[in-house]
């Protein structure tokens, strides 16, 4: 099952990489702005304290009458630069190169940030200005026009900009490729395991080389699976050599009962117990002859499949149980579609096909109805054997395809707990599959055959 | 009837001459395919019953070689491998019948009758009787004395089929694979239903019934 796109690992990692990877790119941006500004600003500062210090040395012994004059002379020799002077007091006060627009003017040793106007007319610019008593008494105040700091400000902020928004369109794309490719390894993963939980216990986790996480977790996982196989293929071996070792003995043992019965007088204690012994090791015979044909349909020879009317076999099928049926006054009906051609080994088939017909029939109460259904799907042949007795519940139709697994319900009814196992090792010996289906009430059992294009893969197959 | 066993497991050699004794039936055991080859020329055997693996000479290829002779003896072949293929196999070799381990005697006894009666019955028949019991077998009718009975397509089988075999014990799995043609075998007793309305349909006098139920065995229709 494919879950929602918003709810899938691989979107969920796609989001988180790409939201990471925006923080980690927002960050870097971010501290080199901060720093840059710092930076910016102690050059300033450290520069007007620089031109302080010239200020007071080239001031030190100037006349206070000529004080306007030496800061006019110095404005006109730093003409051109950023460098800001005004004088604050004294008699030449308001002799400078701008003027504050908002803001006010430092006293001695004061800092102060403010717009100021560097000629009439023009657009006011950020200031940074530093007071400076001079010896002679006025106040000169220091500046530094930052137009240029400004300006490389604002070169950065859409630097910042630019590059957070590249980063979100890098993000993404980094974070849906890296999802990807996780997510490749994953599904190759899911669809390994997908087909080992199908019965194809051969089937391993794909390894690709890199020699990474992936490839690590797909050997662990792969060493595994071989020790489950090993340890499913040893039970199955002590099963089937059980069964195949006790037939013999039991069927001598058999042989002697029944030939014991047959001398002794019809109707006698005896003759009727050991009637009752051969009945109990005819279950037992017939539970290892099961056992033994899923062994022999799993691990056996390749099938031996020819084309069968699949059509006509559920008529002589339907044919064969429908007085039983009528006795029970349980409704049989057959819908099929014609010339539904399969491959399949006919009187194997049949058993299986019979099983599962008798196992509706014998579910179902009295009144109830039995539907089969042949019908062809595009490349398959779909046939379909519901009733509208009890069924099994959900979570335990898988279950029941397992051997000697037979639910409380049906405990009080003959069999050998191996009959649907059977079916189901019939069933894909044919190459097609089976399915326990809820039929709204009761139970559907449905068996998908391959036919038209895979049936040529079939026989390209065996 | 007298048959030739060839099997090399004595105690199930010996429980089946025991057994079929109590059938009448005589029976004769070798326990070697190679030493089997010189008795089972014997025109006397009335069948042959051979084990499918056998020390000395394969059961297969003993019934191959007695063929090839010219021997025709019905050959019952006795197996412990049930499936298809080998049937078919056993049976293309030259077999009658195939019986699968462990058998049931009752089976094992009908299905030897079968086979000899085959060999013995005339050719083509256009009409069967037991008793006053009438199959055409051109018109595909039955009727009961002067009575007409109607059958559908497999009852009127099933019929032939006993009728054919008319005084011995024809099992189950006998009807199985002549009616429906398919070598199977059903969780339940769904063929006895099948008999039943055959029953009801041919049956005039339930104390002189026809058809008649063997029990461990099958069904057998005589004369009432």
């Amino acid at each position: 099952m494919r879950p929602e796109r918003w709810r899938s690992a691989s979107f969920r990692l796609t989001l988180s990489i790409a939201v990471l990877y925006m923080v980690v790119g927002w960050a870097l941006l971010a501290f080199v702005h901060f720093n840059t500004r710092s930076i910016m600003e102690r050059r300033v500062d450290l520069g007007l304290e620089a031109e302080r210090a010239r200020v007071l040395a080239d001031f030190a012994g100037v006349d206070p009458a000529r004080i306007g004059g030496a800061v006019l002379a110095r404005i006109q020799y730093e003409r051109g630069s950023a460098r800001l002077y005004r004088l604050a007091t004294g008699i030449d006060e308001n002799v400078g190169n701008f003027t504050v627009v908002e803001g006010r003017l430092p006293g001695e040793g004061e800092w102060s940030d403010v717009s100021v106007r560097r000629a009439a007319g023009e657009r006011p610019r950020h200031a940074r200005l530093n007071g400076v008593a001079l010896p002679a008494g006025p106040l000169l105040v220091l500046g530094r026009d930052l137009t240029e700091e400004d300006e490389f400000g604002s070169v950065m902020r859409e630097t910042v900009l630019v590059g957070g928004l590249l980063m979100v369109v890098l993000a993404v794309a980094a974070g849906s490729f890296t999802g990807r490719v996780v997510m490749r390894r994953l599904a190759g993963f899911n669809a390994a395991a997908g087909r080992i939980l199908h019965g194809h216990l051969d089937e391993r986790m794909p390894i690709v080389g890199s020699d990474d996480e992936f490839d690590h977790l797909a050997a662990h996982l792969n060493d595994a699976l071989d020790r489950i196989e090993e340890l499913m293929a040893a039970t199955r071996h002590v099963t089937d050599d059980i069964a195949h070792d006790l037939r013999s003995p039991l069927s001598r043992v058999r042989g002697r009962l029944e030939y014991l019965q047959i001398s002794l007088p019809e109707g006698s204690a005896t003759e009727a117990a050991l009637a009752d012994s051969v009945a109990d090791l005819d279950q037992i015979l017939d539970t290892f002859e099961a056992l033994l044909s899923i062994a022999r349909l799993e691990h056996g020879t390749p099938p031996h499949l020819a084309p069968v009317d699949l059509g006509a076999m559920t008529g002589d099928l339907v044919d064969y149980f429908a007085p039983t049926a009528e006795e029970r006054n349980q409704t049989l009906s057959l819908v099929r579609d014609e010339a539904v051609i399969v491959e399949a080994d006919r009187n194997l088939l049949f058993q299986a096909l019979s099983n599962i017909l008798d196992n509706a029939l014998r579910h179902t109460p009295a009144g109830g109805n039995i539907e089969v259904s042949l019908r062809r799907r595009g490349e398959s042949a779909v046939l379909r054997i519901a009733d509208d007795g009890p069924g099994i519940p959900a979570e335990d139709r898988e279950r029941v395809l397992r051997r000697f697994v037979r639910l409380d319900e049906s405990r009080h009814l003959p069999g050998t707990g191996l009959g649907l196992a059977v079916v189901d090792a019939v069933v894909r010996h044919h190459g097609a599959e089976l399915a326990l289906d809820g039929a709204d009430p009761g139970l559907a059992v449905v068996v998908t055959f391959p036919c038209g294009a895979q049936r040529a893969n079939l026989t390209k197959l065996s | 009837m007298r048959a030739l066993v060839v099997e090399d497991d004595r105690e199930v050699a010996n429980y089946l001459r025991l057994g079929l004794k109590e059938f009448g039936v005589v029976v004769d055991v070798v326990a070697d395919g190679r030493d089997a080859q010189e008795p089972a020329r014997d025109p006397h055997y009335d069948v042959l019953i051979v084990d499918r693996m056998l020390p000395g000479l394969d059961g297969l290829e003993l019934i191959r070689r007695l063929r090839g002779e010219g021997v025709a003896t019905p050959v019952v072949i006795l197996s412990a491998l049930s499936h298809v293929d080998e049937r078919i196999r056993g049976l293309k070799a030259g077999g009658d019948d195939y019986v699968v381990k462990p058998y049931v005697l009752a089976e094992l006894h009908a299905r030897l009758e079968a086979v000899v009666r085959r060999r013995s019955a005339p050719g083509r028949r256009t009409r069967l009787e037991v008793g006053d019991l009438v199959l055409d077998l051109i018109t595909r009718s039955a009727a009961r004395g002067d009575e007409a009975i109607h059958l559908n397509p497999r009852e009127y089988m099933l019929l032939e089929y006993l009728m054919r075999h008319a005084g011995q014990v024809v099992t189950r799995t006998m009807l199985r694979e002549a009616v429906w043609d398919y070598h199977f075998h059903p969780q339940t007793n769904t063929l006895d239903v099948h008999i039943s309305r055959l029953r009801q349909k041919i049956e005039k006098d339930p104390d002189k019934p026809m058809l008649i139920t063997v029990r461990g065995a099958g069904y057998c229709l005589r004369a009432p």
